[in-house]
């Protein structure tokens, strides 16, 4: 048994898994820059091999149900502590049970693994909503904060909803941009000191969306809480409509991002037709 | 663009956002599309994109395309007789004002409706204009929800629904008695009547899209309706009844509930100072989920001795505990329809439980695991042959285990998706 470190890019953690498979069986694997050494077992720095990534991407794909290899994927772009071994088991279990594995929920490996990849999906789904681009002239650009790695799972999303347009989605915590330039779309490193300062035609639009979201609400129906369970506080610095300081409609002096925000965590129910 | 700069913008859309705010609907689901070379698509599971301060989810540009109308709906804030600020849309200012929020990614799309100005064609043609520009002009393949017009000739019907991917239109109140009461300028029969011409449309339209595959679609993502609740006498098995009737008879995809907020004082309505029944328009969309896709019917859930819905319990519990003797259930055994009846197995854990026993008998741990709601389930449920309810199986002892604690009740509009 061995410690694999690799360099946190999905291809190197299935490299891994092939090593397991195929060199020697893993005891974990863990992010090289991070790892503090085991008194258990040695570890082994693995370089990334596409081509064995590749393989044992097809081999999930070909033996296990249609949606494990995306749940893995998903769980890979999570935040999730020792999300590695979370996935290395789960591999290993679903190569193991083969198409039987869906039946299986109640076991901790899928557990922990349905958890982690829940949590992108849902993450997801509500960046669908909450990705606020800016007109800058030439491209419209948007920042966004997610708990988890979301980033590239937007590109096909928007790239077909904007095909005509150039834009730019700015991952201000990991520093990453998904850039589409009419053409193609692939991730960056992007920084930027400063904020982006729009145009006045720019302006006028958000303060009419502003303008929009207040008249829409039914006052006798007010309902902060419910609205933080489904627009959480830490989501709202990058949301338009949340940034109209101090003039409410009915009156009220606070500004919508002051109220208490609670049940942050409750998964996010779609609007159903 | 230059429209969007005209000074009144700004107040004519708080008015008409103001205005088309008691409209409840706003999903933007039910049809998948591309972007066909323009700007947008459709996403089939629909995308929320704010949630406004009452808690409503906002994917959609709601707005009237006028406040301004010859009717004199009683309930209504638009009615002939209200003394309220006025404004209309040009068609041009709602198709670039919805490209420009759409680029920016606030909204999934268009939800136009409209009081009725000069007469319903006059109004239909104007709402007409403005998404034909959004189609054709902008080459707009996002989603458009229509409200139809009732009394607008057949022809404008059709034509809107060749553009629009959900067209509807609001009956709001469920009995012609309350109707006539309220609302003396709208029939019945001229109310569905363009519920029935979709209806017959789509089936249609469906048939020749068999055949041609590039005949364009009518209505793709079918069409849905509003009832107001609580602003005259009608129960929630009439609303119910009515409901039934509308999915089964011409296939409505959704049949809303909005409670009904007092706006003026009239003898022939709830008082100024009445709160809206929140806590019913729940439970009624509580009700529809089991009507939807538990397979339930009005009649089971409610009776002419028990006419409305309990306000205590969800719909759910109470048909339970009226039938205890179904009950309990074993887990490993129970055929799906029965699994979905009992309270606390949703149907995604319904799907569960019936995956999993394939491969083994599940354990009364798994359940938990599996998304079952143990608090309200064991009761009526065994598993592997043991009951682990801590009470008998009788309804005065049931309801009071089951019976929520009194703490602040917070509403939360279709709250189905997690009802189990
Ligand atoms: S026709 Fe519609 S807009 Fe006009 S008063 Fe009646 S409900 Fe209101």
């Amino acid at each position: 048994m061995i410690d694999y470190l690799y360099d946190e890019t999905f291809d190197g953690l299935l490299t891994c898994v092939f090593a397991h498979y195929y060199e020697e069986k893993a005891a974990g694997v863990y992010p090289e820059r991070l790892y503090q050494p085991s008194l258990l077992h040695g570890a082994r720095a693995v370089v990334t091999q596409p081509e064995r990534a590749d393989r044992v991407y097809e081999a999930l794909i070909r033996k296990t149900p249609r949606l494990t290899p995306r749940k893995i994927y998903y769980a890979f772009l999570s935040e999730t502590p020792r999300k590695e071994n979370i996935i290395l088991n789960y591999v290993i279990l679903a190569f193991r049970r083969g198409p039987r594995l869906t039946a299986c929920r109640s076991l901790p490996e899928v557990l922990a693994l349905e958890t982690a990849s829940d949590r992108v999906d849902t993450e997801l789904g509500r960046f669908l909503g909450f990705v606020r681009f800016q007109d800058m002239g030439r491209f419209l650009y948007a920042a966004i904060a997610p708990d988890h790695n979301i980033l590239a799972l937007l590109a096909d999303h928007f790239s077909d909803r904007l095909a005509g347009e150039n834009f730019m989605i700015h991952d201000t915590g990991r520093d990453m941009a998904l850039i589409w330039n009419g053409q193609e779309a692939f991730q960056t490193p992007f920084r930027r000191a400063e904020p982006l300062r729009p145009g006045e035609d720019e302006r006028r639009f958000q303060t009419l969306w502003q303008e929009y979201f207040e008249h829409i609400t039914i006052g006798e129906r007010r309902n902060p809480r419910l609205q933080a369970q489904f627009t959480p506080r830490r989501y709202r610095s990058r949301l338009t409509e949340f940034q109209r300081p101090n003039k409410g409609l009915f009156g009220n002096k606070q500004s919508l991002t002051e109220y208490d925000s609670v049940h942050d965590d409750i998964g996010h129910e779609i609007n159903d037709g | 663009m230059n429209v969007l700069h005209s000074p009144d913008l700004m107040e004519k859309l708080q008015i008409l956002a103001g205005a088309a705010k008691y409209d409840v609907s706003c999903a933007s689901s039910g049809v998948t599309r591309r972007n066909g070379g323009g700007l947008g698509n459709a996403k089939g599971y629909g995308v929320c994109h704010t949630w406004a301060a009452d808690g409503r989810c906002v994917a959609l540009l709601k707005v009237l395309f006028t406040n301004k109308c010859v009717n004199d709906c009683v309930y209504c804030a638009c009615r002939a007789g209200s003394d309220t600020p006025r404004a209309s849309f040009t068609p041009r200012e709602i198709a670039d004002l919805t490209i420009e929020f759409y680029r920016r990614n606030y909204i999934e799309g268009l939800f136009l409706s409209s009081a009725i100005e000069k007469s319903p064609d006059h109004t239909m043609e104007n709402i007409i204009e403005a998404v034909r520009l959004l189609r054709r002009e902008h080459k707009f393949f996002g989603y458009i929800h229509i409200k139809a017009i009732p009394g607008a000739d057949p022809a404008l019907i059709t034509r809107v629904g060749l553009l629009a991917d959900r067209v509807s239109v609001n009956l709001e109140l469920p009995s012609i008695r309350s109707l006539s009461l309220l609302a003396p300028q709208k029939q019945m029969p001229a109310l569905l009547a363009p519920v029935r011409q979709i209806y017959e449309e789509s089936a249609v339209n469906r048939d020749e899209r068999r055949r041609f595959r590039s005949a364009p679609k009518f209505v793709p993502a079918g069409q849905s309706t509003q009832f107001i609740v609580g602003a005259t006498p009608d129960s929630d098995l009439t609303l119910l009844k009515a409901s039934e009737t509308l999915y089964g008879r011409f296939a409505l995809k959704r049949v809303y509930f909005s409670a009904y907020v007092p706006l003026h004082d009239n003898p022939l309505l709830p008082a100024l100072s009445s709160m809206p029944p929140l806590k019913r328009e729940h439970r009624l969309y509580q009700a529809d989920w089991l009507l939807r896709f538990y397979g339930f019917k009005a009649g089971e859930l409610l009776d002419d001795a028990q006419p409305n819905l309990d306000t205590e319990l969800d719909p759910k519990i109470i048909w339970a505990l009226r039938h205890l003797s179904f009950f309990p259930l074993e887990i490993n055994r129970a055929p799906m329809e029965m699994l979905l009846r009992v309270p606390g197995i949703g149907v995604v854990s319904a799907q569960r439980i019936i995956r999993q026993r394939r491969v083994c008998a599940l354990k009364y741990d798994d359940l938990g695991k599996i998304g079952v709601v143990l608090k309200r389930a064991k009761y009526f449920i065994t598993c592997r042959g043991v009951y682990r309810g801590d009470a008998p199986l009788n309804p005065e002892t049931l309801r009071g285990r089951l019976a929520p604690p009194p703490v602040v009740w917070q509403p939360s509009l279709f709250d189905g998706a997690s009802y189990e």
